[in-house]
């Protein structure tokens, strides 16, 4: 393997890890207080933010997105601590324009927006229970104006109710899986090299020396995910149809070594073990590619549009996510380079004995 | 060993004593404090963990390779 290579690796592995612990979380509501709020009287409603810096309560803006274009603004707001404000609305009488749900979508309204200018945006999801009243529907004049708000100037991550700091994770769990698939499909196209000149026995070390790093991602991608799983899902294991058929395909591999240790002959072992490899990598795509996507998962992704959307994975997230996945793959490729080196040589030394 | 466990233990415990102050609601879990934030740190240690476990079985097997070198050699 190339030096080059290896360096690039390293490094970009080294900028995912600084770059992905130190890049700070967006502002984000941790939590409210008064989750009823009754219309045509003036509603009080503390709230908690994680991650702000709220000193001047003339520069913050708040509102109760009703629809995407219609809402109530704070009449009044508080700033208690630079993590704690309490908002004063008066919530309009008789009917509200309140966003009707549609079938299969999330419905976000209402929705609490706390502007900080030039500070960013902190956005609270059904964030209160408006009690509404029967009748006629409120003056134009009670709602305010919804303008566009001016982003985030400060580079962040968004930040997501439960996930909130564990969403760098992203980093460091999800390019495992990526660098899994590409390694074992490596290790694949040395089985079938194998195969096709039996007299090279170095194509069986190498798809060895693969699936062995392959498998170690697997495993790395199995514990991370569980951990995760257990302060976000709320279980080590909940037996989510991908954390099963991963598990599933890791003793598949786990079989490929074991199969590979019960031959004596080595002809015979570089054989048998690359047509083993070539059928548990054909398991494989359908264990962690398929059978995920057609029924439900806690993974984000799950049924139906399999990668991340705009609002799993934003721009800064991707700036460092991609470059974790081309790091940690090059990374693989250098722990199997420095194994395969290794075998090679015990290879000689069974030649001279 | 124990000993070493225990002064392990008591200096993790006091290093995390002044966030237990910034606690947020969290029920007595270590790993929700500051925003689940150790949860990343768990991630990362079992993902060095890992590493450092290759590599301690790479260096077995190159011990192994020396030792039979050795021999090699001694009967030439």
């Amino acid at each position: 393997m190339n030096n080059i290579l290896k360096v690039i690796g390293a490094i970009l592995v080294l900028y995912s890890i600084a770059a992905g612990m130190l890049v700070p979380l967006n502002t984000g509501v941790y939590q409210v207080e008064q989750l009823k709020v009754k219309a045509g009287q003036e509603a009080r409603i503390d709230v908690e933010a994680y991650n702000s810096d709220y000193t001047d309560a003339t520069a913050i803006q708040s509102r109760i997105r009703l629809d995407s274009n219609v809402a109530i603004c704070a009449e009044r707001v508080v700033v208690n601590d630079a993590q704690s404000l309490t908002l004063f609305f008066d919530i309009p009488t008789g009917k509200l324009p309140l966003a009707k749900a549609k079938d299969g979508e999330k419905m976000p309204f209402p929705l609490l927006e706390i502007e900080d200018k030039g500070k960013g945006i902190a956005v609270l999801e059904s964030a209160v229970y408006i009690e509404q009243v029967v009748g006629a529907a409120p003056a134009a004049d009670d709602f305010c104006e919804v303008v566009a708000y001016t982003p985030n100037p400060n580079i962040s991550y968004p930040y997501l109710n439960i996930l909130q700091e564990t969403i760098r994770n992203l980093y460091y769990h999800v390019p495992m899986w990526f660098g899994m698939l590409l390694i074992l499909f490596t290790s694949v196209i040395y089985s079938i090299l194998q195969l096709r000149k039996p007299e090279q026995i170095q194509y069986d070390i190498r798809a060895n020396s693969l699936a062995v790093v392959g498998l170690m991602y697997g495993l790395i991608g199995i514990a991370t995910g569980a951990l995760w799983a257990k302060h976000t899902w709320g279980a080590y294991w909940s037996f989510d149809v991908k954390q099963n058929t991963t598990a599933v395909a890791l003793l598949i591999y786990l079989a490929y070594f074991v199969l590979r240790s019960s031959f004596d002959d080595t002809d015979k072992r570089a054989r048998i073990s690359a047509i083993y490899n070539i059928f548990a990598f054909a398991t494989l795509i359908p264990l962690l590619y398929v059978v995920p996507r057609m029924v439900d998962s806690l993974h984000p992704g799950a049924t139906g549009n399999p990668g991340f959307n705009t609002y799993d994975l934003d721009s800064t997230m991707r700036a460092i996510f991609y470059p974790a996945v081309i790091g940690w793959i090059l990374m693989g490729f250098w722990f199997a380079d420095i194994l395969t080196r290794i075998e090679k040589i015990k290879y000689k030394q069974l030649d001279q004995l | 060993m124990k000993k070493i466990l225990n002064t392990i233990l008591l200096s993790a415990l006091l290093t995390a004593l002044p966030f237990g102050a910034m606690a947020q609601n969290n029920g007595g879990d270590f790993f929700a404090n500051i925003g689940k934030i150790y949860v990343v740190v768990g991630v990362l240690l079992i993902l060095f963990i890992t590493i450092i476990i290759f590599l301690v079985v790479l260096e077995r097997r190159l011990a192994r390779l020396e030792a039979q070198q050795d021999y090699l050699e001694e009967e030439q």
